[in-house]
């Protein structure tokens, strides 16, 4: 994000007018717990800070830190939830929601944090979340069947083709949910779901690659046989990596790809406890119970067709 | 457009294999070997050339016979082996490559060429009945006052009547109104007009040209991904379900709204199949119509009766859906 002139200025309006250097200073021990305004400014200890003073200092430091959408979030919470039981209005909030806009960002009330603005801009991290920070993920993992036997019985521009048009399933699932493909080797990748009805949407995305995918195998598929996937959904804590690598250390993708090997038939998908819970009515019943263990149960869509 | 080369032939394989293909096409060399188990999952839109002097002369035979049942196939003849080339097109064949041409070179227009030979005999076979007034692939041509043939689609909510009891009139028409602006979403790709709308359903007029009846396949996924669509974007505690009607046939068209003293055979058909016919649920078409459902999918569909004469298909439904 790029913290334009104005929107310091605005934000510095902002904490100057709305609150006391205090309550400036709690907000950003939020974020960064042994901030020390007196050693910033050069102000003694003993020396109150003027307002204006202390609230230029902040936005600088906040900026040089990084932090400024987190910060902005502060602000909005502090707007909303006040401090200490005390109500603090924050002036200058629809201009300052304003010029993030115009940075290609969106305000998410659910998570309280921006996120960008699909239409605009597309990260791996939605443009929010911080490497080492855990968040709670929906993760999607898709892997093609049978791939080595594949790649050894057909000529490598039929393989490059199918899984081009297996990718374009996948990106086009995901993308209009705002999910984002953390990972996609040549057989199968994993995509992540963070924002609104994130369990949702990863089961919608997931029975909507194995219809496209049903499709495909009928109308288009250059192989012999059709195509298959295994497709797996699960949530959990992950610590937030730019790396890919990482992926495959944290324990929630490990249980992720546990469940597509070993629990999954081809061309249909398995989904833990964790996602079913709460799951809409409407599609709870399409699933079957696959019990693991005296504690663990998966479920697992299949499209079958009527018989006649 | 997939060719399979069946041969293990050096000079053939190098020729093939020189040809300059468009990005979308793909040239697929195979182990004559394989070539009868192949041909078993062989799609309807795949071209397979087989060189006859990779077999002995048994195999020759038998492989020949199996090439005979498919549609689109061509023989290489690298040895000059066949007395009569010509033979070979009575028996369905769509191309015959000759020793001369192996050591020329072939160009990708001739594979084309001898792909669109098949191709379009397959249109052809599209049956046009005489009174049809095909009314053009899109809108522009089209004149109120006269008469063209069109697709029509009907889709009606279902148990809407007696929710309405239950839930209040105001959240089914919200549901109802939600319903429209969907199904306007639905069949704008295709050019169709929500031309008369009921109280929980309506017609579609889609602009018909005699070749495409691209609404076919939206009308697949609309039964198929259902559920999807409920949890997705209708979102109500009520689940919606709907049926749909498909039938090509002739009208007079005039504008919405100004449709009241139109008498049409089609109109009638579509709304009694629609209405009085239709199970809830699920997707119908008339015979006609079926000749239009992609090649591969033709399996989803099952024939389920007469009705005021005409033939009616319907899909089948996914279990649970």
């Amino acid at each position: 994000m790029k913290i334009t002139s104005q929107l310091k200025s605005l934000t510095m309006k902002a904490l100057s007018q709305s609150m006391d250097v205090q309550t400036m200073i709690a907000m950003v021990r939020e974020l960064h717990y042994n901030y020390d305004i007196h050693k910033q400014t050069g102000y003694a200890d003993s020396i109150p800070i003027p307002k204006m003073t202390a609230a230029e200092q902040i936005v600088n430091d906040i900026n040089k830190m990084n932090l400024f959408p987190q910060f902005i979030n502060q602000i909005i919470l502090l707007h909303k939830n006040g401090h200490m039981g005390k109500k603090f209005p924050v002036k200058f909030l629809r201009e300052i929601f304003n010029e993030i806009k115009d940075q290609g960002l969106l305000y998410d009330n659910q998570y309280n944090m921006f996120v960008e603005n699909p239409e605009v801009r597309i990260t791996r991290n939605w443009g929010t979340l911080q490497n080492n920070n855990e968040y709670y993920i929906t993760f999607l993992r898709l892997d093609i069947v049978g791939n080595s036997k594949l790649v050894r019985e057909y000529d490598n521009k039929i393989i490059q083709r199918t899984y081009n048009d297996l990718k374009e399933i996948v990106e086009k699932a995901a993308s209009k949910r705002n999910a984002r493909i953390w990972n996609w080797e040549g057989d199968g990748g994993t995509v992540a779901f963070f924002f609104t009805d994130k369990n949702l949407f990863a089961v919608l995305s997931a029975m909507e690659i194995v219809h496209e995918l049903f499709l495909y195998n009928k109308m288009r598929c250059l192989l012999k046989k059709p195509l298959g996937v295994r497709i797996a959904v699960h949530a959990g804590p992950f610590l937030y990596s730019d790396n890919e690598e990482d992926l495959k250390k944290n324990d929630t993708i490990k249980k992720l790809i546990e469940m597509e090997a070993k629990h999954t038939k081809p061309n249909t998908f398995t989904i833990s406890s964790e996602i079913v819970e709460g799951l809409d009515p409407v599609l709870y019943n399409l699933f079957g119970a696959i019990k693991i263990d005296q504690q663990t149960s998966y479920y697992n869509y299949e499209l079958r067709w009527e018989s006649v | 457009m997939k060719t399979y080369i069946y041969s293990k032939t050096k000079a053939v394989k190098d020729c093939f294999e020189a040809i300059k293909i468009k990005k979308d096409e793909i040239i697929d060399i195979r182990n004559p070997e394989d070539i009868l188990s192949d041909l078993k999952s062989l799609h309807a839109t795949e071209m397979i050339y087989c060189d006859i002097s990779s077999y002995d002369e048994k195999n020759q035979n038998k492989v020949l016979k199996a090439l005979c049942e498919i549609k689109k196939y061509g023989i290489i003849d690298p040895k000059a082996q066949l007395e009569d080339s010509a033979q070979l097109f009575y028996n369905n064949a769509s191309d015959y490559i000759g020793k001369n041409m192996i050591k020329n070179g072939i160009k990708a227009q001739r594979l084309r060429q001898a792909y669109d030979y098949k191709f379009l005999d397959d249109k052809e076979n599209i049956l046009i009945p005489e009174d049809f007034i095909l009314s053009g692939a899109n809108w522009k041509e089209i004149k109120s006052g006269k008469e063209y043939t069109f697709c029509l689609m009907f889709i009606e909510l279902d148990d809407l009547r007696e929710l309405k009891k239950q839930t209040g009139a105001s959240i089914i028409t919200e549901m109802v109104d939600d319903f429209q602006n969907f199904i306007n979403q639905v069949i704008a790709p295709h050019n169709g007009k929500v031309w008369m709308w009921m109280d929980y359903g309506g017609l579609v007029l889609l602009p018909f040209d005699g070749e495409n009846c691209s609404i076919i396949m939206s009308c697949i996924k609309l039964i198929m991904n259902r559920k999807m669509l409920n949890a997705e974007f209708f979102g109500y505690d009520i689940e919606m379900r709907y049926r749909i009607a498909l039938h090509i046939g002739n009208t007079v068209y005039k504008k919405r709204g100004d449709t009241g003293e139109i008498v049409s055979d089609s109109i009638n058909s579509i709304f009694h199949l629609g209405q009085q016919y239709a199970e809830p649920g699920n997707l119908y078409m008339t015979d006609y119509v079926t000749q239009f459902i992609p090649a591969g999918l033709r399996s989803l569909f099952v024939e389920d009766g007469e009705f005021e004469g005409r033939n009616i298909h319907r899909m089948r439904l996914p279990l649970g859906h």
